[in-house]
């Protein structure tokens, strides 16, 4: 995808693609390339050159906000927002009560472990059977990322979620975690942040993978304070030191779980209550043992290094692998100027400028790679509590290295393409379309034949223009139309008959799916 | 839907994507590694034994911070008795290795192989910034730099790119899994999560099949397109290659990782991570809790991998064991040890050189200061350059351009 307007005298391929001139074998071709081209690629840069792309056409705002904000195009989504304008679209999305998604919670109703308590799945799923559970918020997660309404919201949920990383892992930490997502991520990833940080410094799973509900006076752990002040808040430059991590460890001590509920607890018997002093934060001389360690929380989420820390991330999230500095300049200061509310920091990162540049460069993450071809294709996601039809979901997603909330460390899953592009990875992921699109799995039911829709008569070329309009956003390129022609078997210039048409059109969609153009967003 | 569709020898275990539901991450195995030999650069790979420069080289990363103090433990240092009181190693059941140290008793594997003079054990080893950040000590581990280098190459590409055999083979640098491991960062190095998953699925019927198109889609110049030829490529050489279909994605990849060195495939180093090293609590027991767990799954590992290297009469390649940190000396609230310096590294098969290695300065509070860590006595660059050069035939002041290479000799 490049920013460049269509191009009608754009050269043929062979002269667009030098390399491939004179016919030689695909072999020959692919052994005299490869090795200087990975050299020149070695830096893992995410740029693309014109002229591989398949899909290529005028810079349209549209398709690349949809494309950065959503989890990927569908006809619906974008006629609503066409109906509505971005700014409605925008408001609309980021608002607390958001577009209708009565629907989607009727779909999600059939996985009964979102809505649990902790005592509840405790008791619903004993040690032999927790993955089911868990298995329900991973199959939510999908389920929400290509059938919600509110994808941008969803967006930030899953950036929150990377954000405040807890993996599921081991029943105790899976069970939580299903509490955590409903009660501390997603109420507040589009409200304040700082909110979301005591949510989370109070979540039963994050107390417990981080090891704070065993932290106690004279006999501390700092597994929690140290991330909360690296990875949660301040960033690893921000310039605490070992005893700003010892003396966070303190104040936060007695911050556990009851044993009873499940649910967060303040022990201050076993709190430790002495003076403390953390970057010139100073605990108060009140008794209000608990909240100064959530005032400190909030004093920590309007520091200037957490706000450029976590719009950095968000712009990485959003914009690019490096974020430009003007931009992340304009999120912080919405951020300081609204209290660490998210949401106009969001609507500051999206009306920068820079927010427009080098659209399609943005490498997908496996899953969001993912969801791009199931909302393109139209597939339907179906909730199942089966715990075959879940074991098989969480095979094909951990065949792409990204199942849902299994990232072992607490800094989530990575966010730039170097650590997600090579070879054997782009082979995962077209393995994984290619499932999807075979309905390899009962939970997957995908059908193209919508995309082929009032094509069937026509000439190729019109439908690999349209095909490419309705799965990439974008038109076709003269290579495209070759990879095309290739997946297809139709003659170039050709009118293909109804039976040929029905053959072509899945190889079609999927070697759009499968291009390199799909890889970003 | 379209009942045309059938799966093209799809992959070789049947399932779609069957195998490892675990996700690679920073604390969890993933894997990397090898590079490939150039043309005509052959691999004698009869030979066993320690053969200077002409070797390949496997590098273990611990993720999380792996112990030193239960791994090798200095048992006759009464300071690390006083400082764990419920989760020492007692000296009786250590295994001894030079009258001061000894090995967890769940390594009963490696300390055959340290009895055969094929491990050598490098103590209170580590990165100097001794930086506690699991993920900015990781990343200095594999730039191999005290600080975040501005070309971002990790250690293994900086060896890669200075010695590039032009024509390389995809698999010059393979790590297992999903994700290549940061010590490759700048080399285009092949993840490979497993064999048995490494085939092309796609649809077949009465058009194209998917790997024609897929040929002509990945022929441009673009970073995907380059590492779509990759694994186009890859995908061709692997089918040929038995797949292991252990369950256990650690013990899998390494099992794979034997195939692929044994295959003549241009391998030439690898990596493999393995996780969850990170013990705030817990610890346990000698023989029970998660520490024991850990160490013998490790020491059936790297024993393992050893044993399958042995028996294909792969000579040639040697291991080396690292992670980002060791531990802090005394245990904490939780029964676990947070964030701490030194830490034990080791160099198995190959090249290695049998005994312990480094200097030992003692667990005193004068000795550990009020960090209360291990000390660094030996940088980690030197423990990889010893086998950069014993190993790779690099000059290990060229792949660690900051540092002063000072021989440890335990490769």
């Amino acid at each position: 995808m490049s920013a460049e307007p269509i191009d009608t005298a754009t050269p043929p391929v062979a002269q667009a693609r030098p390399e491939a001139a004179g016919g030689p074998t695909r072999r020959s071709v692919l052994r005299s390339l490869w090795a200087p081209a990975l050299v020149a690629s070695a830096a893992l840069a995410a740029t693309k050159l014109t002229a591989c792309d398949v899909a290529s056409g005028p810079y349209v705002r549209t398709t690349h906000l949809l494309r950065r904000l959503t989890f990927g195009l569908t006809p619906a989504d974008r006629s609503r927002f066409d109906a509505m304008g971005e700014s409605a679209w925008l408001t609309e999305q980021l608002d607390p009560t958001g577009p209708d998604v009565s629907a989607l919670d009727a779909q999600l109703d059939a996985l009964p472990a979102l809505a649990m308590t902790a005592v509840e799945l405790d008791a619903a799923y004993p040690a032999g059977n927790y993955s089911t559970a868990s298995g329900q918020l991973q199959l939510a997660w999908i389920i929400r990322a290509v059938h919600s309404p509110a994808q941008l919201y969803e967006r930030l949920v899953e950036f929150f979620s990377d954000h405040f990383n807890v993996p599921l892992d081991g029943r105790n930490l899976s069970l939580l975690k299903v509490v955590e997502d409903r009660e501390a991520i997603r109420p507040h990833a589009r409200g304040r942040f700082a909110d979301l940080l005591v949510a989370s410094a109070q979540s039963p799973a994050m107390l417990l993978y981080l090891d704070n509900a065993t932290s106690f006076a004279g006999n501390i752990n700092e597994n929690y304070a140290r991330e909360l002040l690296e990875l949660h808040t301040l960033g690893v430059d921000g310039g605490y030191s070992e005893e700003d991590v010892v003396a966070t460890a303190r104040l936060l001590t007695g911050w556990t779980i009851d044993r009873n509920t499940f649910t967060f607890q303040f022990r201050q018997a076993r709190h430790d209550t002495g003076a403390v002093t953390i970057l010139g934060w100073q605990r108060p001389t009140d008794n209000d043992y608990l909240g100064h360690g959530e005032q400190f929380l909030t004093w920590l989420a309007r520091q200037e290094a957490t706000a450029r820390f976590v719009c950095t991330k968000l712009a990485r999230r959003f914009v690019a692998d490096v974020p430009p500095g003007g931009l992340v300049d304009a999120m912080v200061a919405a951020w300081h100027s609204n209290d660490t509310a998210i949401a106009p920091v969001v609507e500051a990162m999206v009306g920068h400028p820079a927010f427009e540049e080098a659209p399609g460069t943005k490498f997908s993450r496996p899953l969001d790679y993912l969801a791009f071809g199931l909302r393109a294709t139209g597939t339907t996601v179906n909730p199942t509590i089966n715990r075959q039809e879940l074991a098989a979901v969480g095979q094909a997603l951990g065949g792409l290295g990204q199942l849902p909330f299994q990232w072992a460390a607490p800094n989530g899953y990575p966010d730039v393409a170097g650590a997600w592009l090579n070879g054997g990875a782009l082979l995962a992921r077209w393995n994984a379309i290619g499932d999807a699109l075979s309905n390899a799995s009962p939970v997957l039911g995908a059908d193209v034949a919508p995309l082929g829709a009032g094509l069937k008569g026509r000439g190729d070329a019109e439908i690999y223009d349209a095909l490419a309009m309705r799965v990439l956003g974008e038109p076709i390129t003269p290579i495209g139309r070759a990879v095309l022609r290739q997946a297809t078997g139709w003659p170039e210039e050709s009118v293909p008959s109804a039976a040929a048409f029905d053959d072509g059109l899945l190889p079609a969609v999927l070697a759009l799916l499968t291009s390199p153009d799909a890889q970003y967003r | 839907m379209s009942s045309h569709i059938r799966r093209r020898s799809f992959l070789k275990g049947g399932a779609a994507t069957g195998g490892a539901i675990v996700a690679a991450s920073a604390f969890d195995s993933a894997g990397v590694g090898a590079a490939a030999l150039g043309p005509g650069r052959s691999i004698n790979r009869s030979a066993v034994g320690r053969r200077q420069g002409s070797g390949r080289l496997v590098v273990v990363f611990l993720r999380g911070g792996q112990d030193h103090l239960s791994t090798v433990v200095p048992y006759t240092d009464a300071d690390y008795y006083d400082a764990r009181s419920t989760i020492a190693i007692p000296d009786d059941v250590v295994l001894d290795l030079d009258g001061s140290f000894g090995l967890h008793p769940a390594m009963g594997g490696l300390h055959s192989l340290y009895g055969q003079d094929r491990l050598g054990v490098v103590v209170a080893t580590g990165n100097a910034a001794g930086d506690r950040s699991h993920f900015l000590a990781q990343d200095l581990c594999e730039y191999g730099d005290v600080a975040v280098p501005a070309d971002g190459i990790g250690w293994l590409a900086r060896y890669l790119n200075g010695s590039g055999a032009s024509g390389a083979s995809p698999f010059r640098a393979v790590s297992i899994g999903n994700n290549v491991a940061p010590s490759l960062r700048g080399y285009p190095a092949l993840g490979l999560a497993s064999i048995q998953n490494f085939g092309l699925g796609g649809l077949t019927g009465t058009t194209e099949p998917m790997r024609s198109t897929l040929d002509l889609a990945y022929l441009g110049n673009g970073a995907a397109e380059a590492f779509g030829r990759q694994a186009l490529e890859a995908v061709d050489e692997v089918a040929a290659l038995s797949a292991s279909t252990d369950s256990d994605p650690v013990a899998r990849g390494f099992a794979d990782l034997a195939v692929l060195l044994e295959a003549d495939l241009g391998v030439e180093v690898a990596t493999v991570d393995i996780g969850h090293w990170d013990t705030h609590a817990a610890m346990g027991t000698p023989s029970s809790g998660e520490m024991a767990e850990l160490l013998a799954g490790l020491d059936g590992y790297l024993a393992g991998f050893q044993a399958d290297l042995d028996g294909r009469q792969l000579g040639d390649v040697t291991t080396v064991v690292m992670t980002e940190f060791g531990r802090r000396v005394a245990q904490n609230g939780s029964g676990g040890t947070d964030h701490g310096w030194g830490s034990a590294a080791f160099v198995m098969g190959g090249a290695a050189a049998g005994g312990v290695f480094g200097d030992w300065v003692g667990l005193a509070p004068a000795d550990i200061g009020p960090r209360g860590d291990v000390p660094v006595t030996t940088d980690h660059r030197d423990v990889l350059g010893d086998v950069v050069s014993s190993v790779l035939g690099a000059d290990p002041g060229a792949v660690f351009p900051g540092h002063t290479y000072q021989p440890v000799g335990v490769a």
